[in-house]
């Protein structure tokens, strides 16, 4: 379990790294999901693009939270910023992984990542984040761009396209959220979870690897009850047991979040 | 003679990072070793590459030789053993093709990776139930077919135990180097003696001039009971091109090519007289031993069968153990060792004849118990001590009352007897006084249980000395002239009485030496389970386990009850989330930590654990083993806490989906 060799360049700035981005280059940005690729051998990157030495931040301007790429996930979870005003961030994160990887796995890393399966992406999708990206043109002109998630998660990365940051907006006054998952064990890949915002005339519903339950959330508006509700969000997976699974967590989830 | 339960004194160093495991031992100089290995579980290959640093099958005849298979006793085997290197077809993946050797780890895998091999892929076997039998075993005692025929009631079931793998947190591995005609092998292993025997066997030479040095070990769970197959092959490059070299398991390499555990399709009658005593039982084990016999792989099944009847006085009894030939690796002892599978058999099968029959299963079992000791069974094993009814009613005492249940969550509980060979064979310890020190050297090695601390403890004892100022040598083949090792629970019975002997014989004016002989003591349990079900997912929790223990005389609690503790969390892992998966064309695809799920601490339930204290008559610490009986005794009361909560039996893992499932 020794990758194939690689060179490896470290960079301070993301100018640095969009030009270390050469063909056939990967971003490393903690590695907790592109090591053990490498250490298989399955990917085979002719150079790693190390942008952890970044400066990553949260801050908060105007109600609203940007998390730099780069910021690890133990940060995340430890923010007092984020557990005060987006605390389904920090409900999420821990079920990332373990503490030993969420201490080197970086938030922009797991949205870059695009697992389906990945939490993090599950709980921006439903705060309405946005992502922030830069790339660079044939021209070798720098372009900055702010994307919005699509229905199902943040925007697919093009090659030699780089996640800077995060941005997610306020959420309404009284929200209350919650984050509901299954997985064999703690820690693994998660089957289902399901991560759920409520407040006056609000309602956000995203399911793991399938983005957000818009008739589930149209329903909640409309004084749908969570088991209602929850049988809506389960129309987004195949599958008896997954949505079996779907069902019970959303509904647990909206539950805690304050819906009978 | 009883000992306080005082700190495990290996702690301060193996916590603290102190410790030295086998990739931490410094020799200068080291080649690393690599393995091609077989992306097929089924073909025939041609191996193209050679070279000065590349060892194949036909570089190494003649100079290795596989592993001699030594069955237990009535059990034939085909002569199949564990190749060194595949020669013309490969029969698992994993299976080592070629060793490479290179200046790094990583070098060696550009080089392993570079070897040229052409495959042509065949038909895999994956069902055991179509595998060609490799080995066959069958015993009866007693009036089989005449007490089946006059039973009021006749109740069979049909069991499937996964295959499970050991994962040590330490992965296998081997340093070799040669020096002036004496070669000197460390060894991630659970004995020293053994492997040098297996190595003199292997390599064709002496004992006396190979030492086996095993330094600390991190987990062995029996799977480094079994010398690799590849460490000779450390020993041979290292004499062959005067270097050392170094092999160091890593976690793939563990997955794929380690033996496994457990992999037994099972099937037990039993037959009833209309008051619910057994008159008799009729058990078949079908063993997914895999493509090869290592010397260990014939054990687990047949000690599988030969404790079938478990707790339980049963007249006459029929066992067939058939052993069969897959394209997976092979299997070896695990944790319990073919004692899990039988306790798993039995215990689940008096649970499903509670059922059909309208009894209780607690007094079923007590309706059948063994009660007299010494007991020979109807096969021919004597349980020497226990207490069983004393366990089982601790037990029941532990559970307490279950609360009642939250809307839309099962509950059940289960219970479960467990009887363990332990020990057996000998041991060998010496103890002598040198300058101001006690020293005790021990044929037993440690992979984490707290032998050092026991040892000294044994010894300060019996000399009357501070613990502080012994010192415990184990795991050195040179350090004593004979040893044994640690399987088979047996160190505080077979170690533990030698070090015991051995410091009498000082006392007595002798040299401090001892050899200590026993035939195998019977350690015995009663564990009970309560498993929650959450009906609209199938999502299982385990909410509270208990394990009541006799292994005789407890020397120290402390270490006995994290013996407990570890092999019941490694039995509820088996229970819910762990099973070693192989897809139609005998690709394994649980071979990450990603993949196969161990349990987390997140995953451990409420525990309370109890011994009840029936010493063995055969040694004189009147001990019995401890160190599997958590394998052995919570996983069949999880599976009947389960049966008892969705209203019939599952084997395992307890998935959600598969819960769900049967609960439709």
């Amino acid at each position: 379990m020794k990758p194939a060799p690689f060179e490896y360049v470290a960079v301070d700035s993301w100018d640095a790294a969009l030009e270390a981005l050469t063909d056939g280059a990967r971003v490393l940005a903690g590695g907790q999901s592109l090591v053990p690729l490498l250490n298989l051998r399955l990917v085979r990157p002719a150079r790693l693009v190390d942008v952890t030495p970044i400066v990553g931040l949260i801050r908060r301007t105007d109600g609203v939270l940007r998390i730099d790429a780069t910021v690890r996930q133990a940060t995340l979870e430890r923010s007092r910023i984020v557990a005060a005003h987006w605390p389904l961030l920090a409900q999420a994160v821990r079920h990332v992984g373990h503490p030993a990887t969420r201490s080197r796995g970086t938030v922009g890393g797991s949205v870059a990542h695009a697992d389906p399966r990945a939490e993090l992406v599950c709980a921006l999708t439903a705060l309405d984040a946005r992502y922030e990206t830069m790339a660079r043109t044939l021209v070798e002109r720098t372009v900055r761009d702010t994307v919005s998630a699509t229905r199902t998660g943040p925007p697919t990365l093009g090659p030699g396209e780089l996640l800077t940051g995060i941005v997610i907006p306020p959420l309404p006054p009284g929200a209350k959220t919650a984050f509901a998952e299954h997985a064999r064990t703690h820690g693994s890949f998660a089957e289902a979870a399901a991560a759920v915002v409520l407040a006056e005339e609000h309602a956000a519903i995203a399911i793991l690897g399938a983005g957000r339950a818009t008739a589930a959330e149209r329903a909640l508006l409309d004084g749908a009850s969570a088991a209602e509700a929850a049988a809506l969000a389960a129309d987004l997976v195949d599958g008896d047991h997954p949505r079996a699974l779907v069902t019970e967590l959303t509904r647990r989830a909206l539950v805690e979040a304050g819906r009978a | 003679m009883g000992v306080a339960s005082t700190l495990r004194r290996e702690d301060a160093r193996l916590l603290a990072g102190r410790g030295q495991f086998l990739d931490d031992v410094p020799l200068p100089g080291a080649l690393h070793m690599a393995f091609v290995r077989s992306p097929h579980a089924h073909a025939r290959l041609n191996l193209k590459g050679s070279g000065a640093f590349i060892f194949t099958a036909a570089d190494v005849a003649g100079h290795v030789a596989p592993a001699q298979i030594v069955p237990p006793p009535g059990l034939t085997v085909e002569p199949v053993p564990h190749p060194v290197l595949a020669d013309g077809v490969v029969r698992y993946v994993g299976q080592p093709v070629a060793a490479v050797v290179a200046e790094s780890r990583a070098a060696a895998e550009d080089l392993a990776e570079s070897v040229e091999v052409e495959y042509e892929p065949l038909p895999a076997v994956v069902d055991p139930r179509a595998g060609d039998t490799m080995a066959r075993w069958e015993k009866r005692e007693g009036d089989v077919a005449g007490a089946f025929a006059r039973a009021a009631h006749v109740v069979r079931t049909e069991r499937v135990i996964p295959r499970l793998a050991a994962v040590p947190m330490e992965p296998r591995g081997a340093l070799a180097v040669e020096e002036d005609g004496r070669l000197t092998v460390w060894s991630s292993s659970q004995s020293a003696h053994r492997p040098r025997a297996q190595l003199a066997q292997s390599l064709g030479r002496d004992e006396a001039s190979i030492r086996v040095i095993v330094p600390d070990v991190g987990g062995a769970f029996g799977s480094k009971g079994t010398l690799p197959v590849e460490t000779p092959l450390v020993a041979f490059a290292a004499s062959r091109l005067g270097r050392p070299v170094r092999w160091t398991e890593d976690r793939y390499e563990n997955f794929l090519s380690a033996p496994q555990g457990r992999g037994v399709r099972g099937w037990v009658e039993l037959g009833f007289d209309d008051e619910g005593r057994i008159l008799a039982l009729r058990g078949r084990v079908l063993a997914d031993l895999g493509a090869y016999l290592l010397p260990s792989t014939p054990m687990p099944p047949h000690t599988t069968a030969m404790l079938l009847a478990g707790g339980y006085d049963i007249p006459a009894v029929e066992v067939i153990v058939t052993g069969a030939r897959t394209h997976k690796v092979p299997t070896a002892p695990y944790r319990g060792a073919g004692r899990p599978e039988a306790s798993y058999l039995i215990e689940t099968a008096l649970d499903e004849a509670a059922r059909r029959l309208g009894l209780d299963p607690l007094a079923l079992r007590r309706r059948n118990l063994v009660r007299s000791f010494p007991h020979r069974t109807a096969l021919g094993w004597t349980y020497d001590s226990g207490a069983f009814e004393a366990c089982l009613d601790r037990a029941v005492d532990l559970i307490g009352d279950v609360e009642p249940q939250e809307p839309g969550v099962l509950v059940g509980v289960g219970f479960a007897l467990a009887v363990e060979r332990s020990g057996g064979l000998h041991e060998h310890a010496s103890v002598t006084r040198e300058g101001d020190e006690v020293v005790v050297r021990a044929g037993s090695v440690p992979s984490g249980q707290g032998h050092e601390t026991l040892f000294a403890q044994l010894a300060a004892e019996r000399l009357g000395v501070d613990p502080a100022m012994v010192r415990v040598i184990t795991g050195d083949s040179d350090a004593l002239a004979q040893g044994v090792g640690s399987f088979a629970s047996r160190t505080a019975t077979m170690g533990g009485n030698a070090v015991v002997a051995a410091a009498d014989d000082l006392l007595a004016g002798g040299p401090g030496v001892a050899r200590f002989e026993s035939d195998q003591v019977f350690t015995s349990g009663a564990y009970a389970a309560v498993v929650e079900v959450v009906r609209a997912t199938g999502e299982v929790r385990l909410r509270r386990l208990v394990a009541v223990d006799d292994a005789g005389r407890i020397l120290h609690p402390r270490l006995a009850e994290g013996q407990v503790i570890g092999g019941a969390v490694q039995g509820l892992g088996a229970m819910l989330s762990e099973e070693v998966v192989h897809d139609a064309s005998g690709q394994p695809v649980s071979a990450s930590l990603l993949d196969y799920a161990l349990p987390t601490a997140a995953e451990i339930p409420e525990f309370a654990t109890a011994f009840v204290e029936s010493p063995s008559p055969l040694n004189p610490l009147g001990v019995k083993g401890i160190g599997e009986s958590g394998t052995i005794g919570a996983p069949p009361a999880i599976a009947n806490a389960l049966a008892a909560a969705i209203g019939r039996h599952l084997d395992p893992p307890y998935t959600a989906q598969r819960v769900w499932e049967a609960l439709r």
